[in-house]
């Protein structure tokens, strides 16, 4: 409270002398949503930082990262910098990759599920990317800049999901990370067989057999498309009547040619191994499991097929299919050679992964660099990014947060976040910022009290709906995005920006 | 139903001309606004049969004219409204149309002719200084096609200009009936496929006709009907929704190669850039945010977004324009047509000029519409499409005192304080012409100055559109379609006590009408 309120009646009366002659009042809040990118410097230098690169190198101690056009060109000890590069003295602080989340459902308007048919395929995340969400900004100042955006686990076969980068002030195409490869949502268990939600109507499947079964039917529905179209591109006959087009099933192709990787929500050692059989039995690999909260029990059998685990650090005991969760998973399939993350699936946690992170050091054991690679390498190589993000290795993205100190500490904070060598959060920039923007918005509720000087003999009509802001929070504030499960006392749900927060059950 | 409109058309097909009044009319001493930024500060205008014949400061008005001192106040050419929505007449039906789409939301077939002229509304519309509309079906993702009118009363098909002439489109939630889809992504998903479909759609049926001897692809009015849009020959007119929607829409246009016109959202002066890269014409609403709660100063429940919204909204359409966006203005989303000119007054203190306001509500929808041949200026051969003004249109004390539309002239009243109360049963005698007298009842409830009722004739009850009171009068309206006329049905009574009598105007011409009150509300209670 002091912060905003204290010295700023003469910041005030400048803006407010300001407002009309700039063009947008809100350029240069940090917290706008529709910003200029930020500028990207010919190069940047940080000295003198604990750099935990999450890649050969290890974490270095007294070392610099060099940056040059957005990639990283360096980092070791005694780095010489071009003349004219930026300069951050990051002594007695920690750099670290940005940190990547392989499962995040921010960020997207009008419904995290398409939950009415059992195979919505053609449905895609990229459509609806929401990038002027609150959440973006708030997630690059916990140090996130990419998040893998899924659709829900309302159904067997779900969405095409979307990479983003956390570009504040892009669009949502600016946002997308167009180097992430194609992918899709599966789900397995008690979402897709409706197990707790009240319907009307029920729909198939309402078992773990009829899962299977419907994913299996749809592959061979996409094998028949496939083979019409390879037919009638052979056919030569004149004036035959064309194949229609389908867009489901041809996302459904794409996965079965491995131009599209398949990402699934999953708790139970049994669905997991269903899903890897299925995909046997179809010449492909399970990209990733998402939760696989039992994954400790396959732990061998997931290394074996190739999949990654992208798990939760410590969530359990919500539903009937988690009771067997421990916090150990990450660590146990770790040790068993299977590529492990840990995931947020929620707004809120998304902006502290590196805490996340440091649970595996407690649970389980892992060293401190191979806990904060759950968060930075292994999700990016698991949302097929690995060679761009992800790590601190020269050629790669310049995608990295300066911390104040250990990233696994509780007491550290994030200093700055990068993406592509733009600075895109700046905790000493926004926090000075708070006071133009507390100016500001003095300015303007002065101009509104103006405005509504009754003309004599009139009262000022006050509409009661009207003000139902969104507290401090500077900029588009929508409600709380959903967690990723659709509710299952009400599937058909609101527009997510009516309704109460979602319960979080993942 | 048949008999008294019946008579009336009967009696005006019998004597045409007699009907009518004066086809001839010159409006002298006036300021002319030929065209956006063109004036003559004092000439005159002369109307013959619905097309304006000269204007002019040097125009003798001809002799058979009858003449209209207008010195003092200013002629411009009728506003245009691109985009005046109407929902289904019987909305929730629920039967699909045979050989429709598969999906509820689809329905690009409707076409809204048959029910796009409502006395009520164009009176609306007209009281905004509109003469002309693109009527829009409402509802649904793909909801059909517009018809662009006139919008003078009597039969719809006098003021019909040309149908089918933009396909509406909406990624509204509010249409979802349940079932898929049941969101955005979904809503788009749709879309896309019904597009791929509708492109399908020409070449298989174009395949089979030229060899039949193959499975004949199903007949689809609903993929017959989006067949221009999919192949970019025809304007597919969006709803925006807000920023991300027009950037959406966009991808949407360019991905599909699309002529897509959005309906704007008034959020578009945060990010012009891509909006304008994107090039889209835009039917943009002068609606502004509601002022926010009177904060005091260290309120922190009033969003700063929502400040920063209010205070730049009514730039917004100069910032637009200025982007070198293409912008048809539309009365959309007010409360009332006529709050267009005061929240325009609002935008030009905000940095639009007057001359960019009267064009994008004039020459640019008529170039878009295809009529500028016919539309949007004060020129010999245009329609006689007008709206006259004490002071200039779009300030917030313009005093609209008349439109012409087609040629005929629409005092433009202001409605006066009640000063009576018709509600009650009243039996009133129809006399159409030709001796012919029609009983019918009209019952009013609810208290002034606006009521509610229905009219009955032969057995046949229909609602009222709207009935309101100024003065001594009450003004009433309703569709004759239940009487097998469609088009609008208008007449004004004045009341004495418990007598009335005033005249009318019907799709078959027009009538007088008198009669007696022989019930008030008091009496059924």
């Amino acid at each position: 409270m002091s912060l905003v309120s204290r010295p700023l009646t003469c910041a005030a009366a400048l803006l407010a002398a300001l407002l009309g002659a700039l063009p947008l009042a809100a350029q240069g809040d940090p917290s706008f949503w529709r910003n200029q990118p930020p500028e990207q410097p010919a190069a940047v230098v940080v000295r003198n930082a604990t750099i935990w690169t999450s890649g050969p190198a290890g974490r270095l101690e007294g070392a610099d990262l060099l940056v040059r056009s957005g990639r990283i060109v360096e980092v070791g000890p005694g780095l010489e910098a071009p003349t004219g590069a930026l300069e951050i003295d990051a002594t007695g602080k920690h750099v670290t990759p940005g940190l990547v989340d392989a499962h995040n459902h921010s960020a997207i308007t009008g419904g995290v599920n398409e939950g009415t048919d059992i195979v919505t395929a053609e449905v895609r995340i990229a459509d609806v990317i929401d990038s002027r969400s609150i959440n973006l900004y708030w997630q690059l100042a916990g140090g996130l800049t990419t998040a893998n955006l899924l659709h829900g686990s309302a159904n067997a076969i779900g969405g095409q999901s979307a990479v983003i980068k956390l570009r504040w002030g892009g669009t949502p195409e600016e946002l997308l990370m167009r180097e992430a490869p194609q992918a899709i949502k599966f789900a397995l268990g008690e979402n897709p067989k409706q197990s707790n939600w009240n319907v009307d109507e029920r729909r198939y499947p309402q078992t773990r057999m009829g899962v299977e079964q419907v994913i299996r039917a749809e592959f061979q529905a996409a094998l028949d498309y496939r083979r019409e179209w390879q037919e009638h591109r052979s056919g030569r006959s004149r004036d035959r009547v064309p194949l229609r087009r389908d867009l489901r099933l041809e996302a459904v192709v794409e996965i079965l040619e491995g131009k599209r990787d398949v990402h699934s929500h999953s708790y139970r050692a049994d669905e997991i191994l269903m899903l890897m059989r299925v995909a046997e039995d179809h010449g492909f690999r399970v990209k990733c499991f998402q939760h696989v909260l039992e994954g400790y029990k396959v732990a061998d059998e997931l290394a074996a097929h190739g999949a990654g685990a992208s798990t939760f650090s410590d969530w359990w005991a919500y539903k009937y299919e988690v009771i067997d969760a421990i916090p150990y998973n990450g660590a146990l399939m770790a040790e068993r050679g299977v590529l492990v993350s840990f995931n947020s699936d929620d707004s809120e946690l998304a902006r502290r992964m590196n805490l996340e992170a440091a649970k595996a050091v407690r649970y389980g054991g892992l060293s401190e660099t191979a806990a904060l690679e759950l968060v930075t390498i292994n999700p990016a190589r698991q949302i097929g990014a690995g060679e761009w993000i992800g790590s601190l290795e020269p050629g790669k993205h310049a995608d990295f947060v300066v911390w104040s100190g250990s990233p696994l500490s509780t007491y550290s904070i994030v200093e700055q976040t990068w993406i592509d060598g733009r600075r895109y959060f700046d905790r000493a920039h926004d926090l000075e910022y708070r006071q133009v923007v507390a100016a500001e918005r003095a300015a303007l509720l002065a101009k509104v009290r103006a405005s509504k000087e009754p003309p004599p003999g009139e009262e000022g009509e006050d509409d009661e709906e009207a003000g139902a802001g969104t507290g401090e929070q500077p900029a588009e504030a929508p409600a709380e995005p959903p967690a990723e499960e659709p509710e299952p006392e009400e599937p058909q749900e609101p527009p997510a920006a009516t309704r109460p927060a979602a319960r979080r059950l993942p | 139903m048949k008999g008294w409109i019946a008579a009336a058309a009967l009696a005006v097909c019998a004597a045409p001309a007699a009907a009518g009044p004066p086809q001839v009319h010159a409006l002298t001493g006036v300021r002319i606004v030929t065209a956006p930024g063109q004036v003559v500060e004092s000439g005159t205008v002369v109307l013959r049969d619905g097309v304006i014949e000269a204007a002019g400061a040097a125009v003798e008005p001809p002799a058979d004219a009858r003449l209209w001192d207008r010195e003092g106040l200013t002629v411009y050419a009728g506003l245009i409204e691109p985009y005046s929505v109407r929902a289904l007449p019987e909305a929730g039906d629920g039967e699909p149309p045979q050989a429709g789409h598969p999906s509820a939301l689809v329905r690009p077939e409707t076409d809204v002719t048959a029910w796009a002229a409502k006395a009520d509304s164009f009176r609306k519309l007209r009281e905004a200084g509109f003469t002309t509309a693109v009527v829009a079906p409402a509802g649904g993702l793909f909801r059909g096609r517009g018809v662009l009118m006139n919008l003078g009363d009597g039969p719809a098909g006098d003021n019909l200009l040309r149908r089918d002439v933009a396909q509406y489109a909406s990624f509204d939630s509010a249409a979802f009936q349940g079932g898929y889809p049941s969101s955005l992504m979904g809503a788009v998903a749709l879309f896309r496929q019904a597009l791929l479909d509708a492109a399908w759609y020409q070449t298989a049926q174009a395949a089979w006709s030229a060899n039949p001897a193959q499975p004949r692809p199903a007949q689809s009015t609903a993929l017959a009907a989006l067949a221009g849009v999919a192949a970019g020959r025809q304007p597919l007119v969006i709803e925006s929704g807000d920023l991300l929607g027009s950037l959406r829409i966009a991808g949407l246009a360019n991905e599909l190669s699309l002529d897509v016109w959005l309906v704007g959202n008034g959020e578009e002066y945060q990010t012009l850039e891509p909006i304008a890269a994107a090039g889209l014409p835009h039917l943009l609403p002068v609606a502004f945010p509601k002022e926010p709660k009177a904060p005091e100063p260290d309120d922190l429940q009033t969003g700063l977004s929502e400040l920063r919204h209010w205070d730049e909204a009514p730039a917004n359409p100069a910032r637009l324009i200025g982007a070198g966006v293409r912008v048809a203005l539309t009365a959309h989303g007010l409360p009332e047509p006529k709050q267009l000119h005061p929240n325009l007054a609002r935008a030009i203190e905000a940095g639009l000029t007057a001359e960019q306001a009267l064009a994008a509500l004039t020459t640019v929808p008529a170039a878009m519409l295809g009529i500028a041949d016919r539309a949007g200026t004060v020129e010999p051969g245009k329609m006689a499409n007008l709206v006259v003004v004490d002071g200039e249109l779009f300030t917030k004390d313009a005093k609209l005192r008349e439109v012409w539309i087609d040629g005929r002239r629409f005092e433009l009243k202001e409605s006066k304080p009640p000063e009576v109360e018709p509600a009650g049963t009243w039996e009133l005698v129809v006399e159409a012409g030709e001796g012919q007298r029609i009983p019918i009842t009209l019952t009013l409830a609810g208290a002034a100055p606006s009521l509610t009722g229905s009219v009955s004739a032969q057995g046949q009850v229909i609602e009222l559109a709207s009935a309101e009171v100024s003065g001594a009068e009450v003004e009433v309206s309703f569709d004759g379609a239940g009487f097998g006329m469609p088009g609008t049905i208008s007449f004004t009574l004045e009341i004495a006590g418990d007598t009335a009598e005033g005249s009318g105007m019907s799709p078959s011409g027009p009538f007088t009408l008198s009669g007696t009150r022989t019930a008030t509300p008091e009496d059924a209670s």
